[in-house]
């Protein structure tokens, strides 16, 4: 009993704040802006969080927050719209979307495909919101006995999960997650004492994080996506096809379930997220389907579980970001810095010493789930139009937006030198097949890392086999250890390379 | 005898140990310290030998396995949001918000290869306005609609110093 009376005091704290018309306000411009990202190609969560950070320095941390979660959710919709109508994800978490979607739309469903998404995305929103109302600060609770060596350990075993989860080569992934890392130790030690910077007094601060990601994935991603430059055909939708028959609905139900539970459940995991669960939902279903060479046809099916699964792990995502301060995928990152550059230490201590900042923006998020659904499906004919702006106008705007933003958070025209080169650093390892994101994380946490070392070190007085004597240290290490030679074992990799290319 | 089958991790290696250079010449100048007390060269002397075992391997990969070529590069795109970059990065101070931001869309949309003159005025025109309303006039971003060099330009010419009330 005592469990819900705190979860309905949590709640109505978090409503306090969320529905304060300023937040609203917030919630609404990041959740348009986000569903307008999503639907333009070429235009990720990643590179668009990155562009409006700037900005959000400016407001309450409490409403910035808001802000960007909105845009991460919103991009999970206004994804799926794009991969429907017009065959392309409009980022990564819709790819598999496309698949049956578009072929829905081929059919003249694209108004039940779209509807589909829309509830599914809702309902699985909804469902991921009260796990982590339920769940979040019993983890937080157990975090708190977390010692400097078991942090580490935590945070090792995140970075294990983000390279097991990711595309392509392990190898390339384990270098840019320590590339990551060392790009982080550049400027002064916890003492003070300058590190890197080769004796230039732009760099003794370290890189601008802000200037990282804008550059490698605004600008890089803008060199990347000129690489070829196509024009793009929308499938009309008229808004009365939208509604479902009752056979629909039913066929649609058991997908959406069970996408919103995989969703949520990887979700949560570091390295996991949006994409993942998007992935294994659709595999899922193709597995319980009673007809399963529908799949690749039309399936309903099909879109209903990857797009609840989608949203679901969208939400979630944030449960290891809000209470352990350890980010699952690069736009947890971002949102980390965020926090940091908000002098808000991000933690298991976040959801007791700022329950407003937690619990409001935990609220918002169904709040904002909310506003997707009563806005998307009328305002379909706006996203379309959207889609069919070209890429040689949206993308003059996105550099003069990382020009500005990046120069406003210092007034320090290196920021911008900086940024300049990072985009040609990060296109350069695209075209080495050297995925960014996982830099991204190593960069975000590699300050946080070397700190627990230290500590955990100085602590233990050297003795470097605490991490192995502490149990729940040496638990984090031998799954990292598990999940790392799983991935290694011929028979995995095979079916790992299989799920990546389907 | 050795040749390179995979460009895309024969190369990655090769920056890869570049970076691993930069890193140890970098350590050379800190204090390493001991497990029981770090100095403020021990992490990134351990991140450092990592990568280098990283890169060695990818290296080699690039030696023994096949792999796809590395592709033709968008020189034109790369330049054309690069070189825009760095001009705003440069002037922004001295030419001032608008001339600096208008420069840097035009050159930007040269980038694509169907550009055309009226795209890109237009495209600079908006953008100039709608920076303006966000970033100037929403959000204060303290810097001076036209900049140094150009107020003493116009000063140099005869224009009133009045006038110049419009560069703020």
């Amino acid at each position: 009993m005592e469990f819900f009376s705190e979860i309905g005091a949590n709640l109505s704290l978090g409503f306090s704040q969320a529905l304060t018309p300023e937040n609203l306000l917030y919630c609404f411009i990041g959740v348009f802006l986000g569903t307008a990202i999503g639907v333009l190609p070429g235009l990720g969560p990643i590179a668009t969080i990155a562009m409006l950070l700037p900005i959000t320095f400016k407001l309450e941390p409490i409403s910035a927050l808001i802000m960007l979660a909105g845009i991460y959710y919103g991009a999970q919709y206004g994804g799926s719209t794009t991969a429907i109508l017009i065959n392309l994800p409009g980022e990564s978490g819709s790819v598999v979307t496309a698949i049956d979607g578009h072929q829905l739309a081929k059919k003249g469903k694209a108004g039940l495909a779209l509807f589909t998404s829309a509830v599914g995305s809702f309902f699985a929103g909804t469902v991921a919101t009260f796990l982590i109302v339920a769940f979040a600060p019993i983890l937080a609770q157990a975090a708190l006995s977390f010692a400097p060596a078991d942090y580490f350990s935590l945070m090792l075993m995140g970075f294990v999960a983000a390279v097991v989860l990711a595309q392509g080569s392990l190898l390339k992934a384990l270098a840019m997650i320590v590339l990551g890392l060392l790009i982080a130790m550049v400027g002064p030690n916890e003492s003070g004492a300058p590190r890197f910077n080769f004796d230039s007094p732009e760099f003794s601060d370290g890189f601008d994080f802000v200037a990282l990601s804008m550059g490698v994935f605004g600008l890089g991603e803008i060199i990347r996506n000129l690489e070829d430059e196509k024009t793009r055909q929308a499938i009309r939708s008229k808004w009365r096809d939208l509604i479902p028959t009752k056979a629909e609905l039913k066929e649609m139900a058991a997908p959406i379930l069970r996408g919103t539970a995989l969703g949520s459940m990887l979700g949560i995991l570091p390295g996991g997220g949006a994409m993942l669960g998007s992935f294994a939902a659709y595999s899922l279903e193709k597995r319980m389907s009673k007809n399963p060479q529908e799949f690749g046809k039309g399936a309903l099916a099909g879109v209903a579980g990857p797009e609840s699964a989608n949203n679901a792990g969208a939400q979630t995502s944030f449960i290891p970001m809000l209470t352990l301060g350890i980010p699952s995928n690069p736009v947890m990152a971002l949102m980390l810095g965020a926090l940091i550059i908000h002098s808000i230490i991000p933690g298991p201590k976040v959801v007791t010493e700022r329950p407003d900042l937690f619990w409001g923006v935990v609220t918002s998020m169904w709040i904002g789930n909310f506003m997707l659904l009563v806005l998307n499906l009328p305002l379909i004919g706006i996203w379309v139009k959207f889609l069919t702006i070209p890429y040689r106008l949206l993308f003059p705007a996105i550099v003069a937006m990382c020009c500005i933003g990046v120069y406003s958070v210092n007034n320090n025209p290196f920021d911008v030198f900086t940024m300049a080169a990072c985009g040609v650093a990060g296109y350069i390892l695209y075209k080495l097949d050297c995925e960014p994101a996982p830099l991204l994380l190593g960069f975000v946490i590699g300050r946080l890392m070397e700190d627990y070392f230290i500590r955990a070190m100085r602590l233990s007085f050297g003795d470097s086999s605490v991490f192995f004597t502490r149990p729940i240290s040496l638990t984090l290490l031998i799954v990292s250890a598990v999940a790392l030679i799983l991935v290694l074992l011929p028979a995995i990799r095979k079916k790992r390379e299989e799920a990546f290319a389907e | 005898m050795l040749s390179v089958k995979n460009p895309k991790d024969f190369y990655a290696g090769v920056l890869l140990l570049c970076v691993v250079a930069v890193y140890a010449l970098g350590l050379l100048d800190l204090r390493i310290g001991s497990l029981s007390r770090p100095g403020p060269g021990y992490f990134p002397l351990i991140l450092t030998s990592l990568l280098f075992v990283f890169a060695v391997a990818i290296l080699i990969n690039g030696l023994r396995t096949k792999g796809e070529p590395i592709g033709a590069v968008p020189w034109r795109a790369m330049f054309f949001v690069t070189a825009p970059v760095i001009f705003f990065g440069a002037t922004v101070k001295g030419l001032g918000f608008v001339p600096s931001l208008a420069i840097t869309a035009i050159a930007t949309c040269m980038g694509s290869t169907q550009w055309t003159w009226k795209s890109a005025l237009l495209t600079a025109l908006v953008l100039v306005f709608f920076s303006y309303i966000v970033f100037i006039w929403g959000l204060g971003l303290p810097v001076a609609l036209c900049g140094s060099w150009l107020r003493s330009l116009f000063l140099s010419v005869g224009v009133p110093a009045t006038s110049l009330n419009l560069c703020y």
